[in-house]
């Protein structure tokens, strides 16, 4: 069942502006970063000679670039996807095909889900050859990179279950964009709180290879947990999404 | 007795306090053209979301191919071809591409596409962006799409909605056929009686969410109430003329009008009022038109 809905979707996706979003996101993300060494070349040139980490000392602000990225580029991701379908006026044609309600929404998710994981394996990469270009002298530390750019995606997944539901059930995609732009900077917020840092909008934060502390930067004690979380709260939230969608009237 | 493909058991369907479908009982049997009919907002669309199980009804039950739809929606909806309003098509991919799309949902074979493109004459536009269609061909894309999976029940939901009259033409003659050369039972819907008239076997009337009328097209028109129509000079002296033969006639624009049109007595008639000295005209049988019929059932004044 879920096969023959993915690849029809993704036949969908063809000429959309789905796969720029997906390529978008990583790339400028790179480039933001890429223009902050430059221009404070001087300061990182002192300061890896600090730590003696080029990678690490370069990652901090790649944090606060990449924490509101994420949620953004799953909004886009999301709201392209089910509004292929607002567009197209194609829910009343494809609800009326024998297919489960519940595989038709698992599908858009799965999708939105890939689209995430391509970004952030463009994201790894990206980073790798940003240190190229820079001339880091480490060796590239692929295991952090991949974490990095790994987890904060992992941990999002109740972001994508309730951004897709949003734009799933909402025709007018200004809403769910501005509750998704919106969430990801209260998402910054509610980092601060011992309560809040628990919704899983202050997941994207907690997920990223490293934190700062009062030694800089240090190994995030809590990626693991924040990954099992994401994606326990993410599948549950997609279970409600989907019966919710499936129990629809659709006009 | 042809097999009963839809039955629609007192369906309902509330918006708040409003009842848009009414205790509705419809009936399509086999190999039938059933013309759905009734002025926009009677409740037509409501009826065939239903029936598609897009929307859920209020009370009441659909049952299609002898099954109730609830509960065996996969497996009936696998023989249901649909169009509902305005055909839903992927404007960034080729007429091709959208059909293909469909057809992978399911799994129907690929040459599949080819044939249905060919029904519809579609196959030199295939590889063209549906934007740039015009909308004609998105409204016989739509119908390719709903011929697909080879159902055996088609359900068109004004399918001739802002056609020019070639399309509309065109389509209609699609219609028609498809009954005849590949066994499918076929309901259009439509606001206009015109439609309905030119492709339908069956016709349901719905207005106001209940059904008014169901029945043979024949049966419809037969409800035309055929009179004699005789343009004469003088008329008031012919009724009367009549009269003391027996004959009951009236007179209505500066015309007299029988209730029997048979032929015989048609001549008859027309001897007698000769031979009596008076100039007949005209003689000619009236019957209501369809518009008028529909008119009636639904009550003044309705546009249809």
């Amino acid at each position: 069942m879920i096969g023959k809905l993915l690849t029809s979707d993704q036949l969908k996706m063809k000429r959309t502006s789905l796969w720029l979003v997906t390529i978008l996101v990583p790339f400028v993300t790179v480039l933001l970063k890429l223009a902050e060494s430059l221009i404070r070349y001087d300061y990182y040139v002192k300061e890896v000679n600090k730590t003696g980490d080029w990678w690490t000392t370069h990652l901090n602000i790649l944090i606060g670039i990449m924490v509101f990225a994420v949620p953004v580029g799953i909004t886009i991701t999301c709201s392209v996807i089910a509004n292929t379908e607002h567009q197209s006026k194609g829910w009343k044609h494809t609800l009326a095909l024998p297919l489960s309600r519940t595989g038709v929404y698992v599908s858009k998710f799965t999708w939105a889900v890939i689209c995430s994981l391509i970004s952030a394996l463009l994201l790894t990469v990206g980073l790798a050859l940003f240190g190229l270009c820079l001339g880091a002298k480490d060796p590239i530390p692929w295991i952090i990179l991949f974490k990095n750019s790994f987890g904060p995606y992992i941990s999002s997944l109740p972001i994508i279950a309730f951004q897709l539901w949003l734009s799933m059930v909402i025709r007018n995609q200004a809403f769910s964009i501005t509750i998704g732009t919106v969430s990801a900077m209260v998402g910054l917020f509610l980092n601060f709180g011992d309560f809040t840092r628990w919704l899983p909008w202050a997941y994207p934060l907690q997920s990223f290879a490293f934190i700062m502390s009062e030694k800089g930067m240090v190994p995030n004690p809590d990626l693991l947990l924040m990954n099992l979380l994401g994606l326990g709260i993410g599948i549950v939230l997609l279970f409600i999404g989907a019966k919710d969608f499936a129990r629809r009237d659709i006009y | 007795m042809a097999e009963m493909i839809i039955q629609t058991l007192q369906l309902t369907r509330k918006y708040g306090d409003r009842i848009s479908v009414n205790r509705l009982n419809m009936q399509v049997k086999e190999g039938e053209i059933y013309g759905f009919l009734g002025p926009n907002g009677a409740g037509k669309t409501t009826t065939i979301r239903m029936l598609l199980n897009l929307i859920k009804p209020t009370s009441g039950e659909v049952r299609i191919f002898n099954k109730e739809l609830k509960q065996n929606r996969l497996e009936i909806l696998r023989q249901i071809g649909s169009l509902v309003e305005s055909p839903s098509y992927y404007g960034h991919l080729t007429g091709y591409e959208n059909l293909e799309v469909i057809r992978r949902l399911l799994e129907a074979p690929v040459n599949r596409i080819h044939q249905v493109l060919d029904i519809v004459r579609l196959t030199e536009s295939a590889n063209r962006l549906v934007k740039e269609y015009s909308l004609g061909m998105k409204q016989r894309l739509g119908i390719a799409a709903a011929l697909l999976g080879m159902p055996k029940l088609l359900i068109l939901d004004e399918p001739t909605n802002g056609l020019d009259p070639a399309g509309i033409q065109e389509i209609r003659e699609l219609i028609k056929n498809l009954p005849k050369e590949y066994g499918m039972t076929i309901l259009v819907s439509s606001h206009l009686l015109s439609e309905i008239d030119q492709m339908a076997t069956q016709v349901g009337i719905i207005h106001k969410g209940k059904m008014i009328f169901q029945n043979s097209i024949e049966t419809l028109r037969e409800q035309s109430g055929a009179r004699l129509k005789i343009v004469i000079d003088s008329p008031q002296y012919a009724v009367q003329f009549l009269h003391k033969q027996g004959i009951s006639a009236k007179v209505e624009d500066e015309a007299i009008w029988l209730p029997q049109t048979n032929h015989d007595q048609a001549a008859d008639i027309n001897i007698s009022l000769i031979q009596a000295g008076f100039r007949v005209s005209r003689l000619e049988e009236v019957k209501l038109s369809l518009e008028d019929i529909f008119l009636e059932l639904t009550g003044k004044g309705e546009s249809l």
